[in-house]
Parts: structure tokens; sequence; C-alpha cells
């Protein structure tokens, strides 16, 4: 929009409006009634300021503006303002000599001559110095808390008061600028009156802090979407202790038998709240799981007891990845090919987290298009990635937004939007199904088909050999029940003497007798030419036959002559034609 | 199994070979999940101290690449010396693992480089498994294949070197080992170079994988030896060994840490002297048909020993030039086991090198050690070329495992697949044609039935155990109720089998040893992750380039895990330097301090397991270093002087003053006597040395604590720098020169303070003089 104009141009040009601004304000606008509490008794220092703005000029007012110093400002994570308890817009402009500028957009404008009271909240990390810089283990930490007395105001204030919050803490000593008091875990400064704009004075405050000072450096969130209906969350998280260094060692017995319970300069652990839904929480780090944490599950959250593998002392630093599943239904809602994701775009780590540097990155499905992200504050979005994890063939496209410096207050959520044909959910089952058609397809190819170059003739004459055993050993299967129903004739024979009866089944027998060794001949005689070891063995075996039908016959003969029952007799038979059936099976298996 | 592929035996031979692959897929999986206990109760997770190595490297290659894999150069390993992994490593596990991880990669499958590591040794059981049924079936049968094969997939002493997370080299080795005697008994059988080729491929692979090859390299050339020797020589042995032994040689020299060691060391000279014998021996078998009997004879006594006279003086004058080393110390320790401890205490002080007990064999092999000597004594009376090779394999492997708890490993493939012929050819004799004899049921005249076996070469096959049938060969006097009572009490075997594999895998086998487990008294179960929570600590809050000295073997646990430099390591190569630490260990404070100064250390890592009774602690290992300080060091470390006045090993109230001053024993128990373990034990209570410690008050002088894990089991010491002189005070300060008021007592020849020497002397006045 200004491309067109020069950049000098652009600045003269900011530099009069803001003039006219400041000479604008300095005359209409005033704040009657200012009430700054600084809460100072954790690591961070949660500032409140309550301003009764009177607008006397001529022209209503539409916005406000809100100063920090600029030694606040480097510590800014994080500012915001309401007005009656609703939210109003607080945008940032350029800095002016010593103080950073907010400028907070009423919703309703200040008529001339009425007055509205603000709330504006801001958050600064890391401006507590631990001091001294370095304890050992049987000390407690002490911090300095450094500000100003008065407010950072643009306009003249008429009535002021700060109250600085340290906490439980002992208090060791503060910079006085009178009237300035300690009202039991709190300093009070002021009330001044007639301040006027942009007044400093340096205040400082000496005191003990024993709240973890612990900050996340680096916190990589990963939310891969899966259109089978879960979200998986992993977080890396990278925590060191910024508290007052460890000094000299470390001893265990000593750490042991501490008895200063939340006073020991250390962290032992620290409480992570997950979704609700949350499951197969995983807690691990580079060398694997870290087994001491434990899990509670609460009607509308998960609280995992994070416990480091060492309790952290001033300096000493970790790391450790927590991962787990959500159901997608309750972040993800669609409208035919429409989804929109809704998720936090950074989770709460620990009550009172600093995060220097989160990095959230958004795995969407294959092939998602039209990709709409908006956040809830301004975060620095980086080209998209490209991840190829399971059955992917182009890869996946990946959201990467990166932020500094976030707390508590920047746990809000992002929704994205993107088009995603349902169609696609079939690829990958549909892709594993071909490979596998195709895997099963070449083996059948390959067992059925013959892809030698050369014909192997030998193992061609053993498929042929192994065909005709099978005939064989079909042929003297039925042998073998004939024997047997032989001698069942034999033995019913014996009891009712009806030669009639064994003369037919005698009969009988004899013609599939016949039929068989008509068959077996025939086998025989092109084993000859296919495997003449076997022809032998099988030459052998129609010996052992004949020699059963023949002994069979003569038993037969001798029975039916001798009216006596011979049991003796009959046994050895049954035996001798038992034993030659099992060496003809014996003489099958062989060949 | 083999019963019923016995069964089916006839049937056709699809159904026979889909009952086969069932059978083999189920080893498969069987073994695979048998090895997952420490996966279910622990996590995925690298085990013991080897495998983090491993680990480590495969990272290594798969974050760097092969080729800078083999040049790499750890600096972080033996400082100040510094290690060439590429070149003293076998690659071949790291390989294996990179390539599928590759191939995983490049199908878009997303694994993890820890997770292929962990599984890396179950997956592999399985081909061993298979490798171990075909090498089976070509010395017996397939029955007798599946046995093995379902006998190598759960063994004890197979799974205890490849359970999920053991990442070692025997994990693949074996499988190797297997399939390279698979293929090379397929190669003395069909007398094939095509099989041959591929045995001198298994080979490398071997070779690439462990240094167990050595074992595969003497003892091919013994089983070629042997059929020499008992008139079994044939052309395919010939084809076999000339083609393998060339292209087996040729290709394990590829690998960098082997180099030329197959022509250079006499480990490996038994192989090549087969290999010129086989040449003789195949000249000579050629010449005897084209000569006479006579000249014959002349030729073969003249020409063998000329030619073995020439081979024995040839070598010995190699190995005296230095060309050929002589036989290792490793070597040496394995035909004398007392060898180790009095020259190489460091090999001796492996527990895994010790000797191997009777309890052991049965613990790791159960059933199977007391079957297989059956199925050897089938092979036996059944000989062919093959079967000779599996009864030298047989005998050698038991020989070495009785020597080396480790080498129960080798032995335990060939007890599986001696075993499986056992069971194969009991269950074979005991179940088949049981239907016909029940019919039967006044069995008593089988005479030709008997006869026939014998044909067959059946005869005297039964176990020792339950033989009736020897005793009266012309009858068989085995009724239906010795058939089922039989097959019953070995089925019963098998079963107990499985139950206490399962049982010694999921109790002894399964432990990470990085994290212990214990219980507490209602049962609960309470996880001791002390080590990560120290290599933990050392990773994140120390310098990148800290020096941690500990006993060698937590090197490769503090590379891997902690990612700091170590002074030495389980790749133990430099005995000097290993001497060195053991030294500091064993000194007092102020010796120690002036060693560690010297080897730039920061942090010194013990491991004390007095609070919770660990007992593998360094307090049980510090004999260990003593002794080895004291091989290289004998004039400063003596270890009688650790000894009490009765000559027993204690830290006690006896315990010599050399020991209560030493660096271990200060760091071990440092402000330990101010501890209580128990309401009814006094202070200073060591529970795993079950006494109170000699002495309570330690302070460090040089050293300072910087960390102690929960339970105390691992404790870090930060070495000071160097403190300040005592101060001076001003007065005191000047230096009063020793005679009269002479301020330099050094005068030049010339009378000068000083000169330099050649300097250009600048005479005035004179004009120099020119000729």
């Amino acid at each position: 929009m200004c491309k067109n104009i020069p950049r000098y141009r652009m600045k003269v040009l900011i530099f009069t409006l803001g003039l006219l601004a400041a000479l604008a304000l300095s005359q209409d606008v005033k704040i009657t009634d200012a009430e700054r509490t600084v809460d100072i008794s954790s690591q961070l220092a949660k500032v409140n300021v309550a301003l009764t703005v009177q607008n006397n000029g001529k022209s209503a007012l539409s916005d406000v503006l809100f100063y920090i110093t600029t030694d606040e400002a480097a510590h800014l994570a994080h500012i915001a303002a309401t007005i009656k308890k609703k939210d109003v817009k607080v945008q940032p402009q350029s800095a002016v000599q010593g103080f950073a500028v907010y400028k907070v957009v009423l919703p309703k404008k200040i008529e001339a001559g009425a007055s509205e009271t603000i709330n504006v909240e801001y958050v600064l990390v890391q401006s507590l110095v631990p001091f001294p810089e370095q304890i050992t283990q049987e000390e407690t930490q002490h911090v300095v808390y450094t500000g100003n007395a008065h407010i950072s105001s643009a306009y003249p204030v008429e009535k002021e008061k700060t109250t600085v919050i340290f906490g439980s803490g002992k208090l060791q000593s503060f910079a006085t600028v009178a009237p300035s008091k300690q009202l039991g875990e709190k300093v009070v400064y002021g009330p001044y009156s007639n301040t006027a704009a942009k007044a400093i004075s340096e205040i400082r405050v000496h005191y003990e802090n024993v709240s973890p000072f612990i900050v996340a450096t680096t916190v990589e969130r990963l939310i891969e979407i899966s259109h089978w209906g879960n979200i998986a969350v992993e977080e890396k998280i990278q925590i060191v202790h910024k508290g007052a260094k460890l000094t000299g060692s470390f001893s265990r017995l000593d750490y042991q038998i501490d008895r200063r319970g939340k006073k020991q300069p250390c962290v032992k652990e620290f409480k992570t709240i997950l979704p609700a839904a949350a499951r197969d929480i995983y807690y691990r780090d580079v060398i694997g799981n870290i087994s001491s944490s434990s899990l509670k599950v609460r009607a509308e959250s998960v609280e995992v007891d994070v416990k480091p593998r060492f309790p952290l002392f001033g300096g000493w630093k970790t790391n450790y990845i927590m991962g787990y599943n959500l159901p997608s239904y309750e972040y993800l809602f669609a409208d035919g090919d429409k989804f929109v994701l809704k998720m936090r775009l950074l989770d709460h780590i620990y009550d009172g987290m600093v995060v220097e540097k989160l990095t959230t990155k958004i795995v969407l499905p294959e092939k998602a298009s039209n990709v709409k992200l908006s956040t809830p504050y301004t975060v620095n979005r980086r080209p998209d990635e490209k991840l190829a994890t399971y059955l992917d063939t182009e890869g996946r496209k990946v959201i990467v937004i990166e932020k500094n410096s976030l707390v508590d207050a920047h746990i809000q959520p992002f929704t994205l939007e993107y088009q995603w044909s349902r169609l696609y959910i079939w690829r990958e089952p549909l892709m594993a199904t071909g490979f596998f058609l195709c895997l099963f397809l070449a083996v059948i190819v390959y067992v059925r088909f013959d892809f030698e170059i050369t014909k192997d003739s030998a193992s061609e004459a053993l498929l042929g050999v192994q065909a005709k055993v099978e005939e064989v050993e079909k042929i003297v299967n039925e042998r073998i029940a004939i024997h047997k129903r032989l001698i069942e004739a034999v033995s019913t024979f014996k009891g009712d003497k009806e030669e009639e009866t064994l003369k037919n089944t005698r009969a009988k027998i004899e013609t599939e007798r016949a039929e068989l060794k008509k068959k077996m001949s025939g086998i025989v005689g092109q084993m000859k030419t296919l495997l003449p070891a076997a022809s032998e063995k099988l030459n052998e075996m129609e010996q052992l036959e004949s020699g059963i039908v023949n002994s069979e016959s003569a038993y037969i003969e001798k029975t039916s002559k001798s009216t006596t029952k011979n049991s003796s007799e009959d046994r050895q038979w049954t035996v001798r034609v038992n034993g030659d059936t099992n060496k003809m099976k014996d003489i099958i298996n062989s060949i | 199994m083999s019963s019923k592929s016995g069964l089916l035996r006839g049937n056709s031979l699809g159904l026979t070979s889909l009952l086969t692959f069932v059978i083999l897929a189920l080893a498969w999986f069987v073994g695979f999940a048998s090895r997952l206990f420490a996966i279910v109760r622990f996590e995925s997770i690298i085990h013991e101290f080897d495998p983090w190595f491993n680990y480590r490297a495969t990272a290594h290659m798969v974050e760097h690449g092969f080729y800078n894999f083999l040049n790499w150069f750890d600096e972080r390993a033996w400082y100040p010396l510094g290690r060439i992994v590429g070149g003293t490593v076998y690659p071949g596990l790291m390989v294996t693992s990179g390539l599928i991880h590759h191939v995983l990669d490049v199908l878009n499958f997303p694994v993890h480089i820890r997770d292929i590591c962990v599984f890396l040794a179950p997956t592999f059981s399985g081909l061993t498994a298979i490798a171990t049924y075909f090498l089976t079936k070509e010395l017996w049968s397939a029955g007798a294949g599946l046995f093995a094969t379902a006998f190598i997939a759960i063994s004890p002493g197979y799974t205890s070197r490849s359970v999920a997370g053991s990442y070692d080299n025997e994990g693949i080795a074996i499988f190797a080992l297997q399939a390279t005697y698979f293929l090379w008994v397929k190669s003395v059988k069909t007398g094939s170079v095509m099989w041959a080729a591929l045995c001198g491929l298994m080979y490398f692979y071997m070779v690439s994988a462990w240094g167990g090859y050595v074992f595969i390299i003497n003892l091919i050339p013994l089983h070629v030896l042997v059929l020499i020797c008992i008139g079994r020589f044939s052309s395919r042995v010939y084809t076999a060994y000339s083609s393998f032994y060339v292209l087996g040689t040729i290709l394990s020299m590829q690998i960098p840490f082997v180099g030329f060691q197959p022509v250079r060391t006499s480990e490996h000279m038994p192989a090549l002297g087969v290999f010129g014998l086989v040449q003789i021996v195949a000249a000579m078998q050629y010449t005897r048909t084209r000569v006479t009997r006579a000249q014959f004879l002349t030729l073969f006594i003249g020409g063998l020993s000329v030619a073995l006279g020439v081979g024995l003086v040839g070598y010995l004058s190699l190995v005296w030039g230095g060309y050929v080393a002589p036989f290792s110390g490793r070597f040496y320790s394995l035909w004398d086991t007392g060898y180790a401890k009095i020259h190489i205490p460091i090999i001796a002080s492996v527990s895994e090198h010790q000797p191997t007990t009777w309890v052991s064999f049965f613990f790791d092999l159960h059933i199977t050690a007391a079957v297989f000597p059956a199925g050897l004594w089938y092979c036996v009376k059944n000989v062919n070329d093959e079967r000779v090779f599996i009864i030298l394999y047989a005998v050698s492997a038991v020989y070495f495992a009785g020597v080396m708890v480790r080498l129960m490993l080798t032995l335990t493939p060939v007890v599986c697949v001696l075993a499986g012929i056992a069971f194969s050819l009991t269950f074979e004799k005991f179940l088949k044609n049981d239907d016909h004899f029940r019919s039967n049921s006044s069995g008593s005249d089988n005479k030709q039935y008997d006869k026939l076996k014998k044909q067959k070469g059946y005869e005297g096959s039964e176990e020792p155990g339950t033989s009736t049938d020897g005793a009266s060969p012309s009858e068989d006097p085995i009724g239906p109720n010795v058939r089922s009572i039989v097959s019953f009490v070995m089925s019963i075997l098998l079963l107990m089998f499985v139950v206490h594999a399962t049982y010694v895998t999921s109790n002894a086998y399964s432990h990470p040893s990085v994290v212990l487990q214990s219980s507490t008294s209602n049962g609960g179960r309470v996880m001791m992750d002390d080590f990560r929570e120290a290599y933990h600590w050392l990773r994140e809050n120390t310098a990148d380039d800290a020096r941690i000295m500990s006993w060698w073997d937590y090197g490769y646990q503090i590379a891997g895990m902690a990612n700091r430099t170590t002074l030495v390591d389980n790749n133990t190569w430099n005995n000097s330097h290993i001497a060195l630490v053991g030294k500091a260990m064993s000194s007092n404070e102020s010796a120690a301090y002036e060693i560690m100064r010297e080897l730039d250390v920061d942090y010194v890592l013990v491991i004390f397991g007095g609070v919770i009774g660990y007992s593998g602690d360094d307090i049980n290992k510090f004999l260990w270093m003593v002794r080895i300080a004291e091989g290289e060091h004998p004039k400063e470390i003596r270890e009688a002087n650790y000894f009490t006045e009765s000559g027993e090993y204690s830290v006690g109230a006896q315990a010599s003053q050399t020991m209560l001053n030493c660096l271990m024993y200060k760091m071990s128990y440092y402000r330990f006597g101010e501890t209580r373990v128990g309401y009814n034990q006094a202070a200073g209570f060591d529970r795993t040395r079950n006494y109170v410690i000699g002495k309570k008050d330690i302070t460090l002088e040089h050293v300072e604590e910087a960390y102690t894990t929960e339970n105390w089991l691992v404790r870090i010491y930060r070495v000071k720098k160097p403190a300040n002189r005592n101060g001076v005070k001003y007065t005191e300060r000047k230096i009063r020169p020793a005679g009269g008021h002479k301020t330099s007592s050094v005068v030049g020849r010339n009378g000068r303070k000083g000169s330099l020497k050649n300097k250009a002397v600048v005479v005035k006045g004179k004009r120099p003089v020119t000729a």
C-alpha cells in the first residue's frame, strides 16, 4: 500500500503525526487514578494496571496509548487489556524514547469529558534475576526485581499506587521511593499524586523466591491428522532450570535428608495437563522411557506427573518427549470434503510456564489442498514441508508455525481449514491389497509355470514315478482290503459252513484281483522305462502277492476240509498275511 | 511334527510342502515372539553393553553413510588415543540393519533405527531356524529338520544372545553360521561349484558379522582333512573345498578388520595347509591310474613327506620372520583354561569367558543336551560325507562350550540338529504303523519286518534308554503299550523343554541390565533406572567434550547413552590404557589425581551397589582392576596390599589401609557412612557385602561429588581444577639472593650477561678487509 512512498517521507509523516498526537494527548487526556499490582511470587512478573482515563479534550477518544519501559518490553511475553471484563484489542505501535508503545483500541469511544477504566495485564518472563547468581545445595534462591515505581504512562497521572507482591519468601531489601513500605508479603509504592507523563524512578526488590524457575527453551509440537479417526500429538520439550546456578557438589545424601520440601532450590517434578481424551500417553527421551511418572485421569483432563530423570538444580537441563493420541471427532469437523481442525497451538506443560521458542507442525493427510490457517495471535509461519510416512507416495503437507516467548495465556486454539476428498481414504488399503495380490500372483505364476531353459529329464521322471507309486499304493490298499474280506469270509464260513457264499465271495474276489493284476502289470511295464530299480521292487511285491494268494487258496482248501477249529493255524495265517501286507507297504515307502 | 510328515510320506507332495511351510513359519513366529519378553516387560531398548556400541555405530552409519562409517575415527573413545571404528569392527550387523532401514525408508516406512536394531536378532532367529532346517534336512531327513527347527527356535542357549534388544553380532552370526554349514554340506554332497560359491558368499557374510568365523575356517578344513584320512576323498570334496577356500578367503579379506589376516595369522594357516593338501591328494588320485603301484607308492610317500616338510618349514620360517603372526593369547586360552588368568587378566575378568558349569549346560539346552548324544550316535552309525561334518562340529563345539560359557552359543545349533535327528528317529520308530499294531493284538512273528528295517539301516536306532529291541534283534517285542508309553514320555519331555525354554527366556535372559527391576513387599513393581538417570545427566549437564573416566565395562554405555568421551571401553584393545585407568582407581587420591590430570579427566563414574544390594558393582570388580593395573605397573600396585591380613578381599573393618585409601573405595563409600539402609542396621552397612564398611569418614580432596543417582547406583565425581597455591605473605614474597648482592650468578664466557649465538657483532671504527 505504501510501496510507492519513499521511506524517509513515511518516517517524516509518522513523526509529525506522533508529535501532533502527543501534543493533543498531553493536553486532553489524563489518568485520574491508576492502580498497579506486580506479582513476582513466581518466576514471572505479572503486572496488572487499572487505569481510569479521563477525556478532557473536545473530541471523542477512540484509543488509549499504553507505555511499557524498554527494559520491561525486552521481557514482555503477553499483553492484553479488558474494559469491564471484556477483552479489547491491543496493537503494538512504534516505540518512543525509552518506552514501547501499545494502543488499546476502545470498543466504545470515550466522549469528551467522560472517563473509562481500562485494565491492562501483561506478563514479563525471565525478568527476575537470581542474586546471588550461584548458590549451593543448602542455600535458598533469592532474586532481584527491577522496575519502575511509577506507571509508565503516556499521560499525566493524578493519583497512582503500585503494589509489589513478592510472596511468602523473606524480603531482603527494597529500594525506597517515598512513600513506600512493606506490608506482609507486599511492598507498596505510593500513593503518588500528580506524576508527569513518562516518569521513571527505578526500584529494586531483593527477596527469597523458591518457586521453580524452569523454562522450556524449545517446544516442538507435532500434530498428525489421520482420517481413520486419530490425531497424534507429540511434543519434544527442552527444559532448563534458569534460577540461581548450583555451585559446588550435588550430594544425594543431603538431598535425601533435606527437610525443606518445596524450598529446596530444585525442581523434582511438575504437572502437565493433557486433554481429557488423551490416550496411549508416552513419556520418554533419547535413551528410552522415563519410568518415573504417574498418570491421573480426571473428569476434564488427564494429569501427568512429569518427573525428570534427575532433580533439576539451577543451570541443569533435560529434555523429553511426550506424546499421546486423541480421537479426531473432538477436534476435526467436516462438511462434505471440507475439514476444519481446531486445536491448541500450544498446550499446557506446567503452571506458570515459560516457553522460549515454540514450533508447531501440523501434518495434514496426503493430498489435502486449499489450506487456510487462522491463529489467535500473530505467529511466524514457515514454508510448508513435506513428510512421507506409511504408505505415502507423494508425502503429506506439513504446516510449520513458529513463535517466540510464550506463557500460559498463549494456550489458545487455532483453526485450520482444508479440503480433502473422502475417497482418498481408500487409497492406502487398496495399495496394500494390490501389493499382496501381486505378490501372491507372482508366487502362483512361479510355482505353476516352468521357467527352466533346459529340460531336466530326471526330475520329470521323478514326478512320473511319484504318480505311478501313488497308483501302486492304491492298488495295494485295495488288495489288502480284499485279503481282509477274504479272511472275514473264511471266518464266517467257519461259523456257518456255507460253502456257497464262500465260493461266491471267492469268485468275486478272483475277478477283482485279476483286474488289479492287469493294472499292476501295466504299471510295472511303464516303471521299467522310468525307474528300473523300482520296477524290480514292484516285481518282488507281485511275487509276494501271488505267494499270499497261493497260500490263501491252500489255506481255504485246508479249512474247508477240516471241520475242527484250529485257531492256532488261523492266527498264524492271519499274521502271515498281515506281515506280507506290511512288507508291501514298506516297499512302497522305500520307493 | 516329524511324525506327521512321516505319516504323510507318500502322500501328495503339495500337502507335505504346505505342512513344512506352515511349521517353519510357526517356528519363526514362536522364535520371534518368545524373544519379546523384554519388550513387553520393559520397553524397546538396547540391552547390556556391546549392543550399545553396535547401536551407536549403526546410527552413525545411517546418518553419515557407509563410506564415512568405514572411515570413521571415533575421537569419543579411548581418549586421548581415539579409535578407528571402521577398521576395527565387523560391519555385517550395522550394514544389515542399515540396509533394512534404507529399504523401509525408500518404501516410505519411517521406522526408527533403534527399533530395527532391537528387533533384528528376533527376526534373524527365524532365519536361523530355517537354515537349521535345511542343514538337518541335508544331513538326515526333513522330519529331523523340522524337529531341529523347533528346537533352535526356542533353545535358551541361542535365545540368550538374541532376545529383542540384544543387538549383538551373535544375533545374525548364528544364522550365517548355520547357512554356511548348510551350503557347505550341500556343496560337498553335490560337488557343484555353484553351491560352493554360495557357501563362499555366505562365509563372507559370516566374516563380516562375527569374529567366530574362525571356527568355520578351521572346522571345514578339518572336515576335509578327516574325509581324506578316512578315505572318503572325492572329486566333489575337491571341487567344494577349492572353490570355497579361494572364494571365501578373497571375500573375507575385503572386510577391513580382517584384511590380510587370512594369510598372515596362524589361526588361518590350517585352512591354507588343507588347501595345499587337497591339491596334492587330487594330483595323487589323478596319477594313480596312470602309473604302476610301486611308482605310485614312491611318489606318494616321497611327495607327501616333502610337501609336509616344506609346508612346516615354510610356516615356521614365516612365523620366525614375522610374516605370519603366531597364535594369539586368546587362542591358547581355549586350550589351557588357566592361561588367561595368568597372562591376560583382561580376558579372564570377563564373566562370559569363564569355564562352563554343568548346570549351565542343562540350563541352556535342557532335554536336548541329554538327547543329542543319541543323534550323534546315529550319525556315527550311518556315517557318510556330510555326517562326518556334523560329528566333527558336535565334538569340537562341545569342547569349546566346556572351555568358555560364551561358546555355548556355537554348541546350541549342533545340539539342536542332533537332538532333532534323535527325536525324529525315535518317533519314527515308535509312532509308525501304530494303527497296524493295534489291529494285530498278538504281534509275535515279525522277523521279516525287522530284517527289512535292518536293510534300510535303521537297526540300532533305538534310544538307548528305551531300548528293548536291541537285545533280541530276531524279534520285535515292542508292544503297543511300550509304544504309547515311549511316545507319551517323549512328548512330555518335549513339552517340558518348551516350558523350560520359556521360563529361562523369561526369567534369565530378558533383562536389559540397563534397567533394574525389583518388587515391593506388596508385589508392586519397582523400576530402578539409575543407569539412564546418570547417563542422561551426563548427556545434558556436562560440557560436550567432557572426558569421563570409568571402568571399561561402562565405556560403550557412556558413549551410547551419555554421548561423552570415554577413556576405555568394552573394545579392550589397549591393555595398558585400561591398566592406567585401573591404576588410577586403585591408587590413593593424590596419585590418582596426577594420572587423571594427565589424561584430562573431567568426571569419574563409579557403580556402587551397596545401597540396594546390586552385586555387579565396581567394588566387586575391583580386584580385577588391581590385577590388570599390577600387570602393567607392578611397582606401584600390588594385589597383596589390597587384602586383609588374613588374605581375604574385604572392605570391612579388617580392610588394609591401601584398600581404604584407594580412589575406588573413597568414591564408592563417600558419605555412605552417614546412611542407614535399615532400622536395625548400623550406619554404613553395605547391603551387597553384608557388613559395615571399614572407614566411614571419607574426605575428598581432588574430586567432588557431582551427581549420585536415586539409589546410589551410579556415582559421578567431578575432578577439581588444581587449587591455587597457598598464599604467601607479601613480606615473605621477596626472593633473597643466596650470596652477596649479585642479581645473577650466570655470567657468560665473555663477561656479558648473556648473548645470542651467531649474533652479528658490530665492530666500530674498522673497515672490513677486502681481498
